[in-house]
């Protein structure tokens, strides 16, 4: 399977590269044909408290983009990630495979105006977990710590969506809006509990300004709804639904450029509203999650830039505060060549997580990152 | 029951909708690159590479930005994709004087010229030469000076010879700029000399004041060979002139060898002010018989022409070149055109205005009305909102995740300011947090709420 992916990937590549040769004015998105892998690993360790003692995760990621024709582009992610949960227990989980891969398709309606998009998700990975598995998944699939890969497998699935923009005075603004179809799938492995999640709408706004000639300030919200989520089982779960609580996604980013020097300031706050089950609403579903960045991108040198970062965020489910966490990173990127790019990554972290029922423990992360990107 | 959608996209159609009115508020648009347009234009760029107009903005924001290796790059890619875009060619020179390559910035706008631009261009283009060429001298001074303990053990050619400003010894300022117009004359007759090679004499100047000595007038030997050796020069003609008693003028002269600081030659005469031009050219003749050199026929006429009858129109011609050596290109042009009114016929002043007036015009014009006047808008795409950080780049990977994203923050410089984590692309399943997970919450008691 994984031998037939990788061709097919590299089909995908050529014939989009050798299309997008003959069609120097291609409209698509993604003009080029390029491809970014590496290697990204994560982890955190908790102080004892939480029964947890660390969580680590490494991943392959590949990303292909290629253009096919003058308005299509189409881009493909998978990965091979492979999550490790240890408990102060002394038991250790391991979770490793293949994640869902994602096929989506590009069409430009209009140059830099109006982009259209169907997007496939192939169940590659694992959506069938077994119990100890799923303490591994549902670890990694965290909000707050947001590992790299949150999700090892779902279902086959489909979003469509499109995308306007437009100049308004001074503004770029964009406007979109997609639905997402997810089939039914069993989560558990040795029970027939089977899940069927509802559709996700989700419509997004964005504007972006210049602030004088060296500002720009971009702001963005995107808000999603679902419709019922369906379960049904024989053993430990019985028929129900449930009626997710619309999500809110909003988004504020401001750089500015010093010479040869950008600062970014960045943040971002996801809240979702909290959900109606069966039995009456779940308030233990609301969340929200606050993450703020600066970010001081230098270029030492033509294709070469070194990007120190901290980063804040604050983890609330429900109505109390469940984790503050601080970051900092350093990222270099450089142009090996015309085609090649590397960018390195590390970062540390630092802070606490809190849970109403086991208390609160510290915790340290550490990640680092390399990617190449490849370009045709 | 499905929550019915519409009564959710009712209650948020008001957002897009106040982001709209409020942007039609807004200031005008910007149609120049600027720094902070370079990452939207970077990524733009990375998405279309064969898109000229994008490459040209992108030139412009790097330049915009100070950053003319970047600029310089990005025009070159302009030009490979669009050659004759001179918009980009005016970019590409000047990013080349960014970069203090001064030989190369001329060498652009030089071939622009031979294109025979627009007249408007044009004039633009030979102040801007003129320009180019003073930055050059000053550079090429810092350098010779910064270099002297390696020029000093090079041989200088003893064929060369650089003229120092004469020194007035009297007490008329009117006659003090003189100084120059004097030097500026012996170097006119010793270039007609095909035997001698002589310095540039704005390129001693520029020595001079690197040197801190023009305003001194300590002019001695041992500076003379001093800066006859930074220069590469065999030989300095050094002197002084004075215009007292009154209606007369004397000059003396010396030429003294960069070698040892000797004095290899001299010359001195004296006449009424009206034969200042007779009594330059006694005195070099003089220096040029006890040289050894002997003149050709040809030599001879070429050196006795004199470059205006009228003292006057040579004292205003002298201020210009004071002027000039100032960079003050308004004072300049204004002097060497009131000496060309006096004198049509003087040439030199005729030139000199010319040169000035174009200095002084593209001195006054930014480098974005520059290149403007070059290309023009024409050659630009309307701008979209692709210059705005990717407004549909960014509305559709919101609205429809992909790992794409992951192409810019891996992309070699300017990555779009995208947040380190995506809050779009969060876990959504059975196992995740949020609505699934909670799902199953409390009925599977192996599902871990906390990591």
């Amino acid at each position: 399977m994984p031998v037939s992916r990788g061709i097919a990937i590299a089909v995908v590549c050529a014939v989009g590269a050798s299309r997008s040769l003959r069609g120097q004015a291609t409209d698509a998105l993604y003009a080029r044909c390029n491809a970014v892998s590496g290697w990204e690993t994560r982890g955190f360790a908790f102080d004892p408290g939480i029964g947890t003692k660390s969580v680590w995760e490494w991943t392959l990621p590949l990303v292909v983009v290629a253009p096919i024709g003058r308005s299509v582009s189409l881009d493909l992610t998978t990965n091979y990630a492979s999550a490790r949960l240890d408990s102060y227990a002394g038991s250790s989980e391991t979770l490793s495979g293949l994640t869902d891969t994602e096929v989506r398709i590009l069409y430009t309606m209009s140059r830099d105006r109006l982009v259209g998009s169907i997007s496939f998700n192939l169940p590659t990975g694992q959506h069938t977990l077994s119990a100890s598995q799923f303490s591994v998944a549902g670890a990694v699939g965290s909000n707050y710590l947001s590992f790299p890969v949150s999700n090892f497998g779902t279902a086959f699935g489909v979003t469509g969506g499109v995308a306007y923009a437009q100049t308004a005075g001074g503004w770029n603004l964009g406007l979109s809006g997609s639905a997402r179809y997810l089939s039914t799938y069993s989560p558990f492995a040795g029970d027939t509990v089977s899940y069927a999640p509802g559709m996700e709408v989700r419509v997004r706004g964005g504007a972006d300004r210049l602030l004088g000639n060296k500002s720009r300030l971009l702001l963005g919200a995107t808000v999603s709804t679902f419709s019922t989520d369906v379960y049904t089982g024989s053993n430990a779960l019985v028929a129900g639904s449930y009626a997710p609580g619309t999500r809110l996604i909003g988004d504020v980013t401001w750089l500015r450029v010093f010479g040869r020097s950008t600062v970014t300031v960045a943040a971002w706050d996801l809240y979702r509203l909290a959900g109606v089950g069966s039995t009456g609403p779940n308030p233990e579903t609301k969340e929200n999650v606050l993450d703020a960045d600066v970010r001081l991108t230098y270029g030492l040198r033509p294709g070469v830039e070194v990007e120190p970062s901290v980063a804040f965020r604050q983890w609330t489910p429900a109505d109390y505060v469940g984790g503050r966490l601080g970051s900092g990173a350093l990222t270099v990127r450089a142009g090996l060549t015309p085609r090649l790019a590397l960018t390195v990554v590390g970062r540390y972290d630092a802070g606490w997580i809190f849970d109403q029922t086991s208390g609160r423990a510290n915790l340290s992360g550490y990640g680092a990152s390399a990617f190449l990107r490849l370009e045709r | 029951m499905p929550k019915p959608p519409r009564a959710l996209f009712a209650r948020f159609i008001a957002l897009p909708v106040a982001i709209w009115a409020l942007g039609c508020t807004g200031a005008a648009p910007s149609t120049q690159a600027l720094p902070a347009d370079a990452p939207a234009l970077e990524a733009e760029v990375a998405r279309h590479p064969d898109d000229a107009a994008a490459s040209l903005r992108l030139l412009k924001a790097y330049y915009a930005a100070g950053r003319f290796a970047e600029a310089r790059q990005t025009a070159a890619t302009t030009l490979r994709l669009q050659p004759q875009n001179d918009e980009a060619d005016v970019y590409l020179g000047l990013s080349y004087e960014g970069l203090a390559r001064f030989d190369s910035a001329r060498a652009v706008y030089s071939a622009l010229l031979a294109s025979q631009p627009r007249k408007a261009l044009h004039h633009l283009l030979v102040g801007r030469l003129a320009i180019v060429t003073r930055e050059e001298l000053v550079a090429d001074a810092r350098h010779a000076v910064a270099s002297e303990s390696l020029l000093a053990s090079t041989p200088a050619d003893p064929h060369t010879v650089a003229v120092m400003p004469f020194h007035y010894v009297g007490s008329d300022s009117t006659f003090q700029p003189l100084e120059r117009g004097l030097a500026a004359l012996v170097v006119t007759d010793l270039s007609r000399v095909h035997e001698l090679r002589v310095v540039e004499r704005a390129r001693l100047q520029a020595l001079l004041d690197e040197l801190k000595l023009a305003e001194s007038g300590r002019l001695d030997p041992a500076t003379g060979a001093r800066s006859g050796r930074l220069l590469s020069a065999g030989q300095v003609v050094e002197g002084q002139f004075a215009t007292e008693p009154a209606s007369q003028v004397r000059i003396d002269a010396t030429v003294v060898r960069a070698a040892d600081a000797q004095v290899a030659a001299s010359g001195s005469n004296a006449d009424q002010l009206q034969a200042l031009f007779d009594v330059e050219k006694t005195v070099v003749l003089q220096l040029l018989s006890q040289l050894g050199i002997a003149l050709t026929p040809a030599e001879s006429v070429a050196i006795s022409e004199r470059p205006t009858r009228d003292i006057e129109a040579f004292l205003l011609y002298s201020r210009g070149l004071e002027a000039t050596d100032r960079g003050d290109f308004t004072a300049a042009a204004a002097a060497f055109s009131a000496a060309a009114r006096r004198d049509p016929s003087f040439g030199a002043a005729t030139q000199q205005a010319a040169a000035s007036e174009a200095a002084e015009a593209a001195s006054a014009t930014a480098p974005a009305d520059l290149a403007t006047a070059a290309g023009g808008s024409a050659t630009l795409a309307p701008p979209g909102p692709s210059l705005g950080l990717g407004a549909l780049t960014a509305a559709i990977n919101a609205a429809v995740p992909s790992g794409a994203t992951l192409l810019a923050a891996v992309a070699s410089s300017g990555a779009l300011a995208l947040p380190v984590s995506d809050p779009n692309r969060i876990c959504e399943g059975a196992t995740c947090d949020g609505p699934a997970r909670a799902v199953l919450v409390g009925s599977v008691t192996i599902i871990f709420k906390l990591p």
